[in-house]
């Protein structure tokens, strides 16, 4: 997930300051590491760049912190889009997944819709490797069950996650 | 058909829950099966043995036989403790006269034939007084073709003198198998049918109780079934198929138990009614009938299992049934007893029997309804307080018929056997005294004359015995006219002896009184003669006063003539009269062999004499008393079994319950002491119902016996006592060993 | 994307339907709109948390509880139109059923236990029982016939159940989380057994679990939650 991305997904939710952008990532996406102020007006600029954010200068002169920004039709496709697109099932996604989910609660889009199809992604995959596992010989099979014991541990905190989705929400919109 | 297949593939269980149903049913049946055979058989039984009591028939109702081929016969009656001793003294009036049957050969003067119960008794303690009555040489044994049954007492002795007594005493037939009077009425029938409906009723709902037994593994095990594709009618069908096994196999162990019962009949008596094995067969017909009921039995209970039960693929589905506390209904059976035992209730002379009958047959059947009313209202009026009793309680309520269902055989078999053995305890109070007190104890009518001191002799004799006093009167029959009715007595006897008979002012020898309109002169029936023949004509003296016949003579005379003896006019001294009566009345102090001692005088004076016990020398309803403790036993035990599959398989149904609440740490003594409330109050409850209705239901067969009504505390408390301690030893045994082990949590592991 | 490459397949036509179906027990409502759609020879995984009405959703389509509403169409017909005789001629001939335990009956050995459907369905016990007995030496279990369920492992006490569920020829196999009660080996080894069979046999299976492993069998998959099936999921 990028931090335009993420900033897409804020600004979905409702029309924002720079400053507002910082402080709300910080909160859901960064984890320990903040972001830098350079970094939030390069990351704007960008999406003014390819229209995916207008702004509406309230003040007009005096720097940033007097923008808001807005976010555009094209840019609630684009989150449309990244919600959409399953993550590539890989072993230690919870990070980029839990994004996801956020963003879908940010821009009050459903949430267990992300779940699901990231489920139906992690199965796809669970599939290919059962079908592999009984197609092939002992040492495929305990090849495949790593990556299937994996997949379904990644499953079951998805499932577990889905069932929180509630509480989750009622928080990040606070 | 294939499914009835796969039913019976399924009742061989496994596991022993599985087995003990599958036993515990095939008992029930079996007792049933067996008691319906016997029942089945007791047509034949009957038949049989009139068929034998006809073949030896002698009685010629009063049609004279000429002299030919014949035999002179003569009929003792007689009676040995509890058992009717048949005499018949014989004299062949030709070679070819009929032999009795049974008998290989006619006895010489003074032989007999004895019957080997009648042999046993000559040899047995006793045997010399009762050798007594009959002094005659044992010359051999009667054949079962000419006994009425292997205990019966008989004897056919020759006996030369009968020769000169026919028309008195004896009579000549020309052959064995005259028609019999008195046929056995349809009341035979009625009765055995109703002891049946009633043994079958315990039955019934034990074999019931059996079949819940592991009903729940059953029901998960037909759901199972279902759920392969049965439809609902095939799952019934693989139910009766599973019902048939226990039938089936209870049918064979009740023949086979019908088959003991038959071999050991011989030593079975009832009534003084004894029966030879071999005539023990039952009616073809009834026999198949029985099988009919028993397969019909178990499938009725079976289907009735399934009544409100929805066999499902996914389990079964026990249709809620909201507990219907409604009285109305559970009083109606109650009610319409009622209505039929109201002419008995009320003290109507004379109550229809069959009415009574039924009655009361649906006065213990009204129970079953009242019990699972009772039980519920009982639990809400008991005062709360523990834990315990709160659990056991709220289950009560909730589902009471569960909780009774058990409880109710007991209830109606404790009621039953309170009725009667307070009715029996009753009439075997009324047995020592006579009808009428009046009446002496026993009536010796001998024929022949005497002379005053003769008689005054034979009163000596009989005196004797401790105990006894007595009095000898000649008794003369007036004649009334060739069709008259109305009969009356002339009586010759010395002042103390007309006492007895009659209450008059005074008496001194030469009095004479007469009770009735006698008219200027009286007429004896001339003795000798079978059509009623004039005799001699006695004039009525003039200064004759007025006297009362008492006790039973008094209901069916209404006229007569006491004479002392020195007023007897001469012309009727020479006359016989109708029988010389010797009255024996019974002071506290008699022994009680003092009848058979008696008997014993009797038989000496003149074996053709006619001995009368007029109040019973034993208590006829002992037999009777032991067949219904031998039943009631049956009966509770079978109760008590069924009370304790009911037990264990509530408890089964529910160790999940009680294993969590012994594993949220309640006092395994709360947990027991529910589990033992839940079962012993529905029981007390039930008996205090079973009391009050079984000693209702005892005043009714006293009114409609006219004993009088009497209850004893031991005859109400004793079925009573048994009932409980009953449950008691099942509960205690079985119930707390069981509710131990439920509730150690141990169980919920595998839960 | 990969997914779903059998389960697209279009020119499979649809066997069982069932659509907008409702069910409430009380005040709980199971099933509040639930859709799900079989295709003959195809194996469906119905996945959801407990309590979701997965449960519910197969014994609905399996005709074995009738729905508050909606419609439930086998092979042309509405299953809640049938009577009870039909439906149970259904199940015999037509569907087969492994549940997680209890389905098996304790007094029947293993190999009467699987000849049991095609008793009840009038065939002689001489042609049953060799049918049975063939299929069960396919899964693993010859030595096994003459064994009650009692004396069985859970997973032979399984593969019994797939055995049973398959001796008719049955077209659609319901499995009710069938390696619930198992440990991992046996569970897989009883869902490859029973997805290979089914296959071999042609049969449609309907896959309730909530285990990912066990529903990595099937070809495509629904989701249950709050009585709502998303059968969006694979034919996307
Ligand atoms: N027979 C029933 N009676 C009452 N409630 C039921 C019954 N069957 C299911 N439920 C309820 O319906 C809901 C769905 O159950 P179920 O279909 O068994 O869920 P799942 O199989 O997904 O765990 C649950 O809340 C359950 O409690
Ligand atoms: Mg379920």
């Amino acid at each position: 997930m990028t931090i335009a991305t993420a900033f897409l997904a804020l600004l979905e939710g409702q029309p924002q300051h720079g400053y507002d952008l910082k402080r709300a990532y910080d909160q859901h996406f960064a984890g320990d590491r903040p972001l830098h102020y350079g970094q939030v007006y390069t990351t704007l600029a960008k999406l003014l760049r390819h229209g995916l954010v207008t702004v509406d200068g309230v003040g007009g002169d005096s720097g940033p912190d007097r923008k808001r920004y807005t976010i555009t039709d094209a840019g609630v496709t684009d989150v449309q889009r990244w919600l959409d697109e399953p993550e590539k099932p890989d072993q230690y996604l919870q990070s980029d997944l839990y994004a996801k989910v956020i963003g879908a609660l940010l821009t009050g889009r459903s949430a267990a819709a992300v779940l699901d199809v990231q489920r139906e992604e992690h199965l796809v995959a669970m599939r290919e490797l059962t079908r592999r596992k009984q197609a092939g010989d002992l040492a495929d099979r305990i090849i495949c069950d790593h990556a299937l014991f994996h997949l379904d541990a990644d499953l079951r905190w998805l499932e577990h996650t889905a069932t929180l989705l509630d509480d989750l929400a009622v928080q990040v919109r606070r | 058909m294939a499914e009835l297949a796969l039913g019976v593939r399924l009742a061989f269980p496994s596991g022993r829950r599985g087995w003990l149903r599958t036993a515990m049913a095939t008992a029930g049946v079996a007792i049933g099966a067996a008691a319906l055979l016997l029942g089945a058989s007791v047509p034949v039984m009957l038949d049989a043995r009139q068929a034998r009591m006809e073949a030896r028939a002698d009685s010629v109702a009063g049609v004279e036989v000429p002299p030919g081929e014949t035999l002179i016969v003569a009929g003792v009656e007689s009676q040995w403790g509890s058992n009717a001793v048949r005499g018949r003294l014989i004299w062949p009036e030709s070679p070819g006269a009929p032999l009795p049957p049974g008998v290989p050969a006619f006895p010489g003067d003074q032989q007999m034939y004895a019957s080997p119960a009648l042999r046993a008794a000559l040899a047995g303690p006793d045997g010399e007084t009762l050798r007594r009555q009959m002094p005659y040489e044992v010359i051999g044994t009667i054949a079962p073709s000419g006994l009425s049954g292997p205990h019966e007492y008989a004897y056919y002795a020759g006996y030369k003198r009968a020769e000169s007594l026919v028309g008195s005493g004896s009579w000549r037939v020309d052959r064995f198998g005259y028609v019999l009077e008195g046929e056995r009425g349809p009341g035979t029938y009625v009765v055995v049918a109703a002891m049946l409906a009633t043994l079958l009723l315990p039955v019934a709902i034990f074999i019931g109780a059996a079949l819940r037994f592991g009903a729940d593994t059953r029901d998960r095990r037909l759901a199972a079934i279902r759920l392969v594709g049965a439809d609902s009618r095939a799952v019934l069908r693989i139910a009766l198929g599973e019902s048939l096994v226990p039938a089936g196999l209870g049918l064979a162990a009740g023949t086979l138990l019908y088959l003991v019962v038959r071999g050991r009949a011989a030593d079975l008596r009832l009534f003084d009614v004894s029966v030879f094995p071999a005539d023990i067969r039952p009616v073809p017909v009834l026999a198949l009938l029985v099988v009919a009921v028993i397969v019909a039995l178990s499938a009725g209970m079976t289907l009735l299992g399934f009544r409100g039960v929805a066999v499902e693929p996914l389990g079964v589905f026990r249709r809620s049934t909201v507990w219907n506390g409604r009285l109305w209904w559970r009083l109606l059976p109650l009610a319409a007893s009622l209505w039929l035992l109201q002419p008995v209730l009320a003290g109507a002379a004379n109550p229809d029997e069959d009415r009574a009958g039924l009655g009361v047959v649906l006065l213990v059947i009204a129970l079953i309804p009242l019990v699972p009313y009772l039980v519920p209202l009982v639990a809400r009026v008991l005062p709360g307080g523990s834990a315990s009793w709160q659990l056991a309680s709220q289950q009560l309520r909730q589902n009471p018929a569960a909780s009774t269902r058990a409880v109710t055989g007991i209830v109606v078999a404790v009621t039953g056997a309170i009725a009667l053995h307070t009715f029996f305890g009753a009439a075997s109070v009324r047995r020592a005294t006579p009808d009428n007190p009046a009446d002496p104890a026993y009536v010796l009518q001998a024929p022949g004359r005497q002379t005053p001191a003769a008689m005054r002799e034979r009163t000596a004799t009989f005196e004797q015995v401790d105990g006894i006093r007595a009095g000898t009167v000649a008794k003369y029959i007036l004649y009334g006219g060739r069709d008259a009715t109305g009969t009356g007595y002339l009586v010759v006897g010395d002042c103390a002896t007309l006492r007895q008979i009659a209450t008059f002012d005074r008496c001194a020898d030469g009095d004479a009184f007469v009770q009735g309109d006698t008219g200027r002169t009286v007429t004896t029936l001339d003795t000798g003669h079978i059509e009623p023949t004039p005799g001699t004509k006695v004039a009525v003296p003039a200064g004759a006063r007025p006297a009362r016949f008492v006790g039973t003579d008094a209901q069916g005379v209404n006229v007569g003539l006491l004479l002392t003896p020195s007023i007897v006019p001469a012309s009727l001294a020479r006359a016989e009269p109708w029988f010389v009566e010797t009255r024996m009345y019974e002071g506290d102090d008699a022994p009680g062999t003092a009848a058979g001692q008696l008997r014993g005088l009797a038989a000496e004076i003149d074996p053709l004499a006619q001995f009368t016990a007029i109040a019973p020398e034993y208590d006829k309803f002992a037999s009777l008393r032991v067949a219904l403790n031998l039943g009631s036993a049956v009966i509770l035990l079978m109760m008590g079994v069924g009370l304790l599959l009911d037990v264990a398989s509530r408890l089964h149904d529910r160790r999940r319950l009680l294993g969590v609440l012994a594993a949220v740490g309640a006092r395994r003594s709360t947990v027991i002491w529910s589990v033992l409330l839940q079962a012993l109050v529905p029981v007390l409850a039930g008996l205090a119902l079973a009391i009050g209705v079984g000693v209702g239901l005892g005043a009714v067969l006293m009114r409609m016996s006219q004993v009088p009504v009497l209850f004893s505390a031991s005859a109400v408390l004793a079925p009573v006592a048994v009932g409980s301690a009953l449950v008691l030893a099942t509960t205690v045994g079985v119930l707390l060993p069981a509710a131990r082990r439920v509730t150690t949590t141990e169980e919920l592991r595998y839960e | 994307m990969t997914a779903g490459v059998r389960a697209e397949g279009g020119s499979m036509s649809t066997l069982l339907d069932a659509q907008g179906l409702h069910k409430a027990y009380g005040p709980t409502t199971a099933l509040a709109g639930a859709d799900l759609r079989v295709r003959a020879g195809e194996i469906v995984s119905v996945m959801g948390p407990s309590g979701s009405g997965k449960s519910t959703l197969l014994h609905c389509a399996a005709g074995l509880t009738r729905p508050d509403a909606g419609h439930v169409g086998y092979d042309g017909q509405e299953l809640s139109m049938l009577d009870d005789v039909r439906r149970s001629a259904l199940r015999r001939r037509e569907f087969g059923f492994v549940f997680q335990f209890g389905q098996l009956v304790p007094e029947l050995t293993a190999l009467q236990n699987v000849a049991l459907p095609l008793r009840l369905d009038g065939v002689s016990r001489r042609t049953a029982e060799r049918r049975a007995t063939g299929l069960m030496d396919r899964l693993g279990l010859a030595d096994k016939a003459r064994s009650r369920p009692g004396e069985l492992s859970g997973g032979q006490q399984q593969r019994v159940a797939v055995a049973r569920a398959l001796v008719t020829g049955p077209r659609v196999i319901f499995a009710d989380e069938p390696t619930g009660a198992l440990d991992s080996v046996a569970g897989e080894q009883v869902m490859e057994m029973l997805t290979t069979a089914a296959r071999e046999a042609g049969a449609a299976v309907v896959l309730v679990t909530h285990d990912a492993r066990v529903a990595a069998y099937a070809d495509r998959g629904i989701v249950v939650r709050d009585g709502r099936s998303s059968e969006r999921m694979g034919v996307r």
